[in-house]
């Protein structure tokens, strides 16, 4: 590539971050800012900051335990849709059984109803089960979405580690489960934490589910923000240092499991 | 120890029968190869055997003892995959240790027989890396090295040496057979190529379409083939086959006549008077004579293929062409020249046309 191109490459890079941090920036600008700086017609890059908006939201309003709902939620329903979702994308990349493809399928169609038509039944349900407004029923509500994006995605995974692998575990002495314990699921790694981190955003960001099932003492963030929304008019700033908080735990996910994200542990599995 | 497929017979889920009716044993010590085509289920025998596939009917025996429904761990074998399959996020070591870490071996011993094995194949030196770093032959080892390690009743080998190019295919065939010969295991060895088969094998079952065709010593097979397919396979060249008539004592195939009762002793009882059948030859038992004389035909050469020290002759004359190995070609040979041969009858094998079995 000669210098003119790297150059091109290396601007067209920059822009692409500046455009994908340019709102995440304005909204930490906006979480700092005054309502009037805020508000102002023209967007105002110099302004004195203002710290009034954090601890207003978090300990006056008592937004803090929302964001624990939110990772108790989120981490709940990551770990859950794992725990059922890999052994079961396992099966479904290794075993045969009559139905496969159609059970498989089947996954996938939870995800075509619309959340709106089913959310009500769900909501019924989880007030006959006594689990109104609690934290388990919206992690429960996660998991249905969570755990066929699970399965869909494992699948793949696992279907990129030769049945040889297995199979020389096997005879090396694992059952079928040990081999899929202490053989395939390590070479699984970078798969489980890339489908973690989506399973944690998506449960992360889900309002509709969390709204209707848990709007009071298990609500979460995303349902916290819109009681920011007051007759009186929006309170940006404090919708914005919410917001702010809000990404923090992401971001401290994703950079747990980011070693795992990087694939190649499984080239050279069989080709050397 | 022996070992034993009773009728094992298997069926996939498409429909496909890779087994039919499999019936073959061997005892301790040997190394059997399981020869064929490919698609002839010789990979799927070997997995059955491993406990990998579950037959559709039919057992498989080891010491008299029923192990179709084992799992694979209980079966006291080991494999070495096509593919290797080693573990890609293990080093060398860790891979050759693995079937000692996993049935619980005490650590000391466990460095000792993995130290042991490694400097039999020669790893040592390579015992920190992992896979990716290791070329396709030391990959091999490293494969053969975890199949010995824990010094299993049965190794089984499928197709090992197919990703291997012919240089070291060659030199790790010699060294599976030094390996054969020291630790004195029942090695079973799956191979569509029939020169590793006669270079390694102690016995060779030959398959072809799911079922065994011929099971004997690699003499036997080459000498005295089964079937016709048998006679294709083997050789390199392979026999000549000629579908022909037998007419008052004698093998016509177009112009090639081939008497068969040159001398006193006639072929066999056991050929009809007459009707078709097929002939076969090995390239190297055809004679060349340089004139004519009793029971010799004329033929022309079409093709000479010299690779030293062999000399291979293509040859046609009316309704018939044969391939001839010889080292000690007529001097002069060009093509279009007439060579004049004879067929020893001692070295003729006859099939059946319909069925290609074995008339003598």
């Amino acid at each position: 590539m000669s210098r003119g191109w790297r150059g091109a490459a290396k601007a067209l890079v920059l822009a692409i971050i500046v455009v994908a941090l340019l709102p995440y920036v304005w909204l930490m600008l906006t979480s700092v800012k005054t309502r009037v700086d805020a508000l102002a017609d023209t967007p105002r890059w110099l302004f004195s900051p203002t710290s009034e908006h954090y601890p207003e939201v978090f300990f006056r309003k008592d937004y803090a335990p929302l964001v624990w709902n939110s990772v108790l939620v989120a981490v709940g329903s990551t770990v859950l849709s794992l725990a059922l979702g890999v052994p079961a994308a396992y099966a479904f990349a290794r075993l045969s059984f009559r139905g496969k493809e159609d059970l498989f399928f089947f996954f996938l169609t939870t995800r075509m109803a619309p959340a709106i038509s089913i959310v009500v039944p769900m909501f019924l349900l989880f007030n006959f089960l006594g689990l109104a407004d609690t934290r388990s029923a919206v992690i429960l509500a996660h998991s249905t979405f969570n755990l066929s994006l699970v399965v869909w995605m494992m699948r793949g995974f696992f279907e990129d580690i030769p049945p040889e692998v297995d199979e020389a575990a096997m005879l090396d002495g694992h059952t079928r489960a040990g081999a899929f314990a202490r053989v395939v699921l390590p070479l699984a790694a970078p798969g489980v934490a890339a489908t973690a981190v989506l399973c944690f955003i998506l449960s992360w960001n889900e309002f509709l589910y969390a709204f209707i099932l848990a709007a009071f003492e298990s609500r979460t963030v995303t349902v916290g923000i819109p009681g920011l929304v007051t007759p009186h008019g929006t309170l940006w700033g404090q919708v914005a240092a919410v917001a702010v908080v809000a990404t923090v735990p992401i971001l401290i996910f994703t950079a747990l499991v980011q070693r795992h994200l990087v694939r190649g542990l499984t080239f050279g599995a069989v080709k050397g | 120890m022996t070992v034993a497929f009773r009728n094992v017979t298997k069926t996939f889920a498409d429909g496909t029968t890779a087994l039919d009716s499999l019936d073959l044993s061997f005892a301790s010590g040997e190394l059997v190869v399981i020869l064929g085509p490919s698609g002839c289920g010789k990979s799927t025998a070997c997995r059955i055997l491993a406990g990998l596939e579950t037959p559709s009917s039919g057992t498989v025996e080891v010491d008299g003892k029923d192990v179709t429904n084992l799992p694979p761990r209980e079966r006291g074998m080991s494999m070495v995959f096509q593919s290797y399959a080693l573990y890609p996020h293990k080093t060398v070591f860790e891979n050759i240790a693995y079937p000692l870490r996993v049935r619980g071996t005490p650590k000391a011993e466990l460095v000792r027989a993995v130290h042991e094995v490694a400097a039999m194949l020669q790893l040592e030196r390579l015992l920190e890396r992992r896979p990716r770093q290791l070329s396709g032959g030391e990959a091999q080892r490293v494969a053969v090295a975890r199949a010995l390690v824990w010094k299993p009743q049965i190794c089984l080998m499928d197709e090992p040496l197919s990703n291997l190019d012919a240089l070291l295919r060659l030199k790790t065939r010699i060294e599976l057979k030094r390996l054969h010969a020291e630790l004195g295991q029942t090695f079973v060895f799956v191979t569509h190529d029939q020169e590793e088969a006669m270079s390694l094998g102690t016995r060779i079952a030959v398959l072809n379409r799911g079922a065994l065709v011929q099971f004997g010593t690699p003499q036997e097979i080459y000498h005295q083939p089964a079937t016709r397919f048998v006679a294709e396979f083997i050789g390199k060249p392979a026999s000549n086959t000629l579908e022909g008539e037998l007419v008052e004592g004698s093998f016509r195939c177009g112009a090639l006549v081939v008497p068969l009762r040159a001398d006193a002793a006639t072929v066999s009882a056991t050929l009809p008077a007459s009707g078709r059948v097929v002939l076969a030859i090995r390239p190297e038992a055809v004679r060349l004579h340089e004139v004519a004389g009793p029971g010799t035909v004329a033929m022309t050469v079409e093709v000479v293929d010299a690779v030293p020290p062999d000399t291979i002759l293509s040859l046609v004359c009316a309704g018939a062409s044969i391939l001839v190995r010889t080292q000690a070609p007529p001097a002069n040979l060009v093509v279009g020249a007439t060579v004049h041969v004879s067929f020893p009858l001692s070295a003729l094998s006859f099939f059946e046309l319909e069925s290609g079995a074995r008339l003598r």
